[in-house]
């Protein structure tokens, strides 16, 4: 039940008509609760039960600890969720990995399919487990409430990951559908599906190309293709979070943002404050800043950097492939930092960077990050080898694909915009639709996307983790 | 309540609106003209005479069509021509009309102003459509000198290629001019047709969505029976012309990891090709030809710049090989 199917749409406005007659905050949270068994039983039912073993095995940790004071019981239920995405997402990567390693030859790996949103769903258990452990909510007596927050559907595939103190107090007030939400929430919904079934899923089919044979194309076309996949990933993953986010606007919910105008970064550590926001920020706060943070010297600082990010990258996927992707940034991360401290602080405190420094401080980190894309992208570091050295391929065939062309510049004029115009922050379409113009304005857009959708292969790139 | 129904009013009037005006681009990125079925014509279909095709969103060419509802220059037809049956890949809808390899055979080969070869392809026309239709095709177009079939695939089940073998009836008045004695309500859809492209498009767009959801089945046929079959539905054919008739046969390719092209020959190629050899069927086989092509100068036979290389339907190149081939054959039997 992808948001842009004829099924979510029924189940959106069943469940909207149901919550609009609801009269009070206790019977919402079962509204949520019903949506979220729903939706998720809909993906696929098998996994419900692990789901909610997970959400009731951390709210009974927390509602013992929340007692007797016992932190134990807080990092019993972190080691179950850790273990949970250990065995279902990690444990063939590792035990093959381990065997490869020690030439054990009768291995037989388990089959195991990875559960549906888990990654995204049990850093959100986690996120609660921490937030209580540190005190920074109180712990929730209501199961529904935090079941409610754990599973909340529209998020639960593919993120953001909500934290605890910023989404439990919002299931503490009634939430009406307003007409404010609606229009806003509906445009949000509309950039998103632009960006996934227009953008994404058309540059996919042209990148996808490449990246099954590269040494067949020239240089200019695996170059073309590298560039054709950050645009890809960008609109596929924030297409899907603007749906989401819209989705719970439309609900009177705030998901917050979860990117940022991410290739107008000016280096590594901007990116990650641009890109996938609500992870990086969770990597912040339960990893960076426990690990000591910037606050135990600067090697200390940037091996904290580093590893934080090789962590980030193993969350996205039980490859090598992802934790090289990881180390990559988390080296871009450090080195960054570094040459800050080292050089940049000193020389240049007095005066602001010129437009050319920016530009160039721009073009350098939107080449390494679509750099490390490519082992993002690749099933193996032997294929990202292949890529990069198909960058140099002096011969092979010519694929410009066009509307990948058209898609660049319409993304480079609207980074401009965003930098010269928005103060580097992402353009935001809000319209008055009570407005006539409004109005025309969207109904063109929905015929546009009528007419330029792609209709192949759709799959959003994120929820695989 | 009257803002509600005002409201409600605007979102309606801005949709029609919104509609005309993506409506007004299909006019220009893709616009099937109206079309009808011909059960018992040449081919299963034709275009309306005279109408524009746009198409964009694979490649991009504009066609006229001509009197007889297919993709053919607006010339007069020879006394006696070549025909060239087929599917879309024929048609070439997704290239310039003047770089088709119909209209490149007819004007490398004749110098005058007349058409000596014509393409009555068809959308979806493919080996079993083309069995079916042939006799029929045949008795249209009666000064035929030589009939060229097109085939991209050979594995077909065995019903399918048995109920081709039940030939259509010939009805001389089964053609494009139906288009001129039109119900009211024919001329109605007609009219749709031709004047809401997008109509069409959203149409293609559900069928897409659909295929790409549905999962795809292995090919599976017992290869004896194959080899019957076929061969009864060559001997057909052969029966109903006794000029030459060539089969042209161009596999899909792909490009592999190695950086080489191959060419993907269907499972009852050679069965196919037996058949053909068997009932005095010329086969030309662009297989060989893609790869030395591909091998020289990097370029693919099939996809375009808007879609994907090797995939879809034959771009410029494509036909260019095949029509050098045709080329190359005529002139072999003229010889």
């Amino acid at each position: 039940m992808t948001f842009y199917s004829i099924q979510f749409i029924l189940f959106f406005i069943v469940f909207s008509i149901i919550l609009s007659v609801t009269k009070s905050v206790e019977q919402q949270r079962y509204v949520y609760l019903a949506a979220n068994i729903a939706f998720y039983a809909y993906w696929d039912y098998r996994f419900l039960f692990l789901l909610f073993a997970v959400i009731l095995i951390c709210y009974v940790s927390t509602y013992l600890y929340s007692r007797n004071g016992n932190k134990v019981l807080i990092y019993f239920a972190v080691f179950i969720c850790l273990i949970t995405l250990g065995v279902f997402k990690y444990f063939n990567f590792f035990t093959s990995s381990f065997t490869r390693m020690f030439g054990v030859k009768d291995y037989v790996s388990l089959n195991i399919i990875l559960p549906l949103g888990i990654s995204f769903y049990l850093f959100q258990m986690m996120s609660y487990l921490f937030d209580v452990l540190y005190g920074r909510i109180e712990m929730e007596r209501d199961f529904v409430k935090v079941a409610a927050y754990i599973s909340f559907f529209p998020q639960i595939t593919s993120g953001p990951i909500v934290k605890a103190k910023d989404f439990l107090p919002q299931l503490n007030t009634l939430h009406k559908i307003k007409k404010e939400n609606v229009y806003e929430g509906l445009q949000l919904f509309l950039i998103g599906l632009t960006k996934k079934i227009v953008f994404a899923d058309r540059i996919g089919s042209a990148v996808d190309a490449v990246y099954a044979a590269p040494a067949a194309y020239n240089g200019i076309s695996v170059l073309f293709a590298v560039i054709g996949y950050s645009l890809q990933i960008y609109c596929d993953f924030s297409g899907y979070s603007n749906m989401a986010i819209g989705i719970a606007k439309i609900w009177d919910f705030d998901l917050g943002d979860n990117f940022n105008a991410p290739y107008i970064a000016k280096n590594p550590s901007d990116f990650w404050r641009r890109w996938h926001i609500s992870l990086s920020t969770w990597f912040r706060d339960y990893v960076y800043i426990p690990l000591g943070g910037n606050r135990k010297g600067k090697l200390r600082t940037y091996f904290n950097l580093f590893i934080t990010m090789v962590l980030s990258g193993l969350w996205h996927g039980a490859n090598i492939t992802f934790i090289v992707w990881g180390a990559v940034h988390g080296l871009g991360s450090a080195f960054h930092k570094a040459y800050k401290d080292a050089i940049f602080d000193k020389k240049v405190k007095s005066g602001e960077p010129t437009t050319i420094s920016k530009i160039i401080s721009i073009l350098c980190t939107f080449v390494f990050v679509s750099a490390a894309w490519v082992l993002f992208r690749a099933d193996s570091l032997r294929d990202a080898a292949d890529i990069y050295r198909s960058l140099f391929n002096t011969t092979g065939a010519m694929y410009i694909n066009i509307y990948v062309a058209i898609y660049i510049i319409f993304f480079i004029a609207i980074h401009f915009y965003e930098i010269k115009k928005n103060n580097g922050r992402v353009l935001s379409i809000n319209l008055d639709l009570d407005k006539f113009k409004s109005k025309l304005i969207i109904a063109f857009w929905v015929w546009a996307i009528v007419l330029f959708m792609y209709c192949g292969n759709s799959a959003f790139i994120y929820a695989q983790f | 309540m009257s803002k509600v129904i005002r409201q409600g009013f605007e979102w309606l009037i801005c949709l029609a609106i919104g509609f005309l005006i993506i409506n007004l681009i299909c006019f220009a990125y893709e616009r099937e003209p109206a079309w009808m079925d011909t059960p018992n014509g040449a081919t299963p279909s034709v275009r309306e005479p005279y109408s524009i095709l746009v198409h964009g969103s694979e490649g991009y060419s504009i066609s006229r069509i001509d009197k007889n509802g297919y993709t053919n220059p607006d010339k007069e037809l020879a006394d006696k021509y070549i025909l060239m049956l087929g599917a879309s890949h024929v048609q070439g809808k997704e290239i310039a009309p003047e770089k088709k390899y119909s209209v490149l055979v007819n004007d490398y080969l004749y110098k005058d102003d007349l058409l000596h070869v014509y393409n009555i392809a068809c959308d979806g026309s493919f080996l079993p459509g083309q069995i079916k239709y042939f006799k029929s095709a045949v008795e249209a177009f009666p000064n035929s000198e030589v009939i060229f079939l097109e085939v991209h695939d050979t594995d077909y089940s065995i019903d399918e290629i048995k109920s081709a073998m039940e030939q259509i009836k010939y009805d001389s008045n089964d053609t494009a001019a139906k288009f001129e004695d039109l119900s009211l309500k024919g001329k109605i859809k007609c009219l749709v047709k031709n004047s809401v492209p997008i109509l069409s498009r959203i149409k293609k767009n559900i069928e897409a969505i659909k295929n790409a959801s549905s999962s795809k089945t292995e090919y599976q046929v017992d290869i004896d029976e194959y080899e019957q079959v076929i061969n009864e539905s060559m001997e057909l054919i052969r029966s109903e012309f006794d000029k030459p008739i060539i089969m042209v046969y161009h596999p899909r390719t792909e490009l592999e990891k190695d950086g080489s092209m191959t060419v993907k020959y269907s499972k009852t190629w050679e069965s196919f090709r037996k058949a053909c050899v068997n009932n005095n069927i010329d086969v030309i086989d662009s297989g060989e030809d893609f790869v030395l092509h591909f091998n020289e100068t990097k370029e693919v036979p099939y996809g375009f710049s808007n879609t994907t290389l090797c995939s879809g339907h034959l771009n410029a190149v494509g036909h260019q090989i095949i029509a050098d081939e045709i080329i190359e054959y005529l002139e072999g039997i003229n010889n």
